[in-house]
């Protein structure tokens, strides 16, 4: 059986060859995560999906120049996140940043509802409300571990940092979400689904 | 709430952008698809300009008498247009290749919509 890197591999190629319209599975395939990584840094959902829409171009533009040395998720990450940072970076300098916060819901905080009685719905938007409270650092590479499900090898690959600062702000990040989590919802958060 | 917690929480929380974001994208690869790369479109003006240059300054030319042992060679003085007219008709076919080109991509994109 194949491997799904090599699947992709043989898709990239057909796309290098002029069948442009098989980028549309890679599009589908990584949309979500890559939106969720773009939301962990910028904070504000209309922000991240213009800078993922510029990551695709991006990427696509950039297929020709792909070798094959990582994973395309990998590459098409580290797209991801540095036209984020720069996009971030930018808001900063112009003063635009302000504390927007729609990739989560506000209203949440008034939320004193036990974590497991509320709904699906409701556990993703208390769940990003959370991942929107901690250090941007600590989010992204939060999601990028255990969304994107990417080794240390290859979150150093995306972010350029060094294993050591992967790990130890992985375990920080950890005790924030599960600390701002544990605040908002009460001690005892189990998954029932 | 252990590890295999978290990453089931964080799995629960995966944002989606809007509904027709990849038609977005794809609309736009479409369109990198077709434009014709800044560089060809200047080599176009710049061979153009170069061959009718040619053409103009081959009128006013006339190549020199070629001496061959005892023979002096006089070219026709409608040699060197020809040549520039040659030199134009393969710069127009090689035009007339890329807009070809163009158009097949342009053809596929249409047929894969």
């Amino acid at each position: 059986m194949k491997k799904i890197r090599d699947i992709e591999f043989e898709l990239i190629e057909r796309i290098k060859g002029g069948d442009t319209s098989e980028f549309r599975i890679l599009v589908d395939k990584y949309k979500d995560v890559s939106f969720s990584l773009a939301c962990s840094i910028l904070k504000n959902e209309q922000d991240a999906e213009d800078a993922l829409q510029l990551s695709f171009i991006k990427a696509f533009k950039g297929l020709v120049s792909f070798s094959y040395k990582s994973s395309f998720s990998t590459w098409l990450f580290k797209i991801v996140v540095n036209t984020c940072k720069t996009k971030y970076k930018n808001q900063k300098r112009d003063n635009q940043l302000l504390d927007l916060d729609s990739c989560s819901n506000n209203d949440l905080s008034e939320n004193i509802t036990p974590f497991n009685e509320i709904n699906l719905r409701e556990r993703k938007e208390a769940i990003n409300k959370v991942l929107g409270m901690i250090n941007v650092d600590e989010s992204l590479l939060l999601q990028l571990f255990y969304l994107a499900e990417l080794s240390i090898n290859e979150i150093q690959e995306i972010t350029g940092y060094k294993d050591s600062k992967i790990k130890v702000t992985l375990l920080r990040a950890r005790k924030s979400f599960r600390k701002e989590l544990e605040k908002l919802y009460g001690f005892e958060i189990t998954l029932l689904s | 709430m252990n590890e295999q917690d978290i990453r089931n929480i964080i799995k629960i929380g995966i944002k989606s952008p809007s509904l027709d974001f990849t038609d977005k994208v794809m609309k736009e690869v479409s369109i990198i698809k077709n434009e014709v790369p800044k560089v060809t479109l200047w080599n176009i003006r710049l061979l153009l300009s170069a061959s009718f240059l040619l053409f103009i300054i081959s009128i006013f030319v006339r190549l020199p008498a070629i001496e061959i042992t005892n023979n002096t060679i006089r070219l026709s003085p409608m040699i060197m247009p020809i040549i520039s007219l040659v030199f134009i008709f393969i710069v127009l076919n090689q035009l007339y290749d890329l807009r070809k080109s163009i158009l097949d991509n342009k053809n596929i994109t249409w047929h894969n919509k």
